[in-house]
């Protein structure tokens, strides 16, 4: 579904989007172009739902709506302290996505030591054969198994 | 459609100055100018009031504890807007399980006057409308997300790239390949209401 230029200038024309010469240029455009005019219409067609959608009706706030927030708004903290734990809170994320970054690095590093992520020299990772994947899970099987049983070993 | 109107009242920037400032009035009156718009498009999120003004309380909160971090580079609207965007889709995500979906019934909302359906509106309009409403409820959410605020709200394209904080372009090839979307489902579910949403198009048209 690709969105062409004549697509965009259609719908900038039924959006009421166009400049005043433009959209005075593309009406006398479709004057005599009897596509363009069908597609227009086409376009409005589909869209004469929304008018009849909204012409429903607004929701409106109940009364009392403002002093139920205003209540609210009192117990929140000072104006100061908002904006202190406004920072304390950007920290956070900012650590977070930080060490989030840092374990994908840390994940990748360790992938590409272990051989999983193999090159092949032209920068492509290469994809590992049936084999080479069964031979690394009976690895890392073995691998398990074996600190599984280091434990009962030492009781 | 809620375009910004002059106000001769105080600005939003001096509110937000004196809501920085410790003034509860400057904030009392922000939620009173924006609750009903924050409502509306909460509303296209929710399925009951209740759940809607929980929600309308939770961005209200919101802006009052980040309020010191809005930069006064973009309108505070779209700001709201933005805030309230991603409590509704959080809010959705968190009950994806529970299936929230756009506001079929939407009887349970309070409505001024002015907004009530009429008795005497066609059948055929209300099926458009509901049928409208699960067609949109049933995209992804972005695509979901663009639509309630150009198609409901009459949000510009530059208002949508701020509130959504995409590139403008990035607005027009979504909002395109929603409504291509929605074309389709509406073509492929429920074809015979294509002619009379020519109908309605023709006299509805914003």
């Amino acid at each position: 579904m690709s969105f062409s230029k004549s697509d965009q200038e259609l719908q900038r024309y039924v959006d009421g989007q166009l400049s005043e010469s433009e959209a005075a240029t593309f009406a006398v455009r479709m004057l005599s172009d009897n596509k363009l005019r069908q597609r227009i219409e086409a376009l409005e067609q589909a869209q004469a739902g929304f008018a009849a959608a909204a012409d429903v009706g607004p929701a409106r706030a109940p009364a009392g709506f403002t002093a139920n927030v205003m209540s609210e708004v009192r117990r929140l903290p000072g104006r100061e302290q908002l904006q202190q734990n406004d920072m304390a809170e950007t920290s956070v994320r900012l650590c977070r996505r930080l060490l989030i970054a840092a374990a994908m690095l840390l994940g990748l590093g360790l992938g590409w030591q272990s051989g999983l992520l193999n090159s092949n020299g032209s920068g492509q990772i290469e994809a590992a054969t049936p084999v080479e994947v069964e031979s690394e899970m009976q690895r890392l099987d073995d691998l398990i198994m074996k600190s599984m049983e280091a434990p009962r070993r030492g009781k | 459609m809620f375009a910004l109107k002059q106000r001769s009242e105080t600005s939003d920037r001096d509110l937000i100055a004196s809501v920085l400032d410790g003034s509860e009035a400057a904030f009392g009156e922000l939620v009173e100018r924006y609750k009903d718009r924050v409502f509306r498009l909460l509303g296209r999120y929710c399925r009951d009031s209740i759940e809607c003004e929980d929600l309308a309380q939770e961005v209200f909160l919101k802006v009052f504890r980040k309020l010191h971090t809005f930069n006064h580079e973009s309108q505070f609207f779209t700001w709201l807007y933005r805030i309230t965007a991603n409590a509704a889709t959080d809010h959705l995500s968190r009950a994806s399980s529970r299936r929230l979906r756009l506001v079929e019934d939407t009887g349970v909302f309070e409505r001024g006057d002015e907004d009530r359906e009429s008795p005497t509106a066609p059948l055929e309009q209300q099926e458009l409308a509901t049928v409208t409403r699960e067609i949109v409820a049933s995209l992804p959410e972005k695509f979901r997300t663009i639509l309630v605020l150009r198609e409901f709200e009459g949000l510009s394209y530059t208002d949508i790239a701020e509130v959504l904080d995409i590139q403008l372009g990035t607005v027009e090839s979504r909002l395109f390949r929603a409504r291509q979307r929605f074309k389709d489902a509406l073509v492929r579910n429920h074809p015979e209401l294509l002619p009379m949403a020519g109908a309605v198009g023709k006299g509805g048209k914003r």
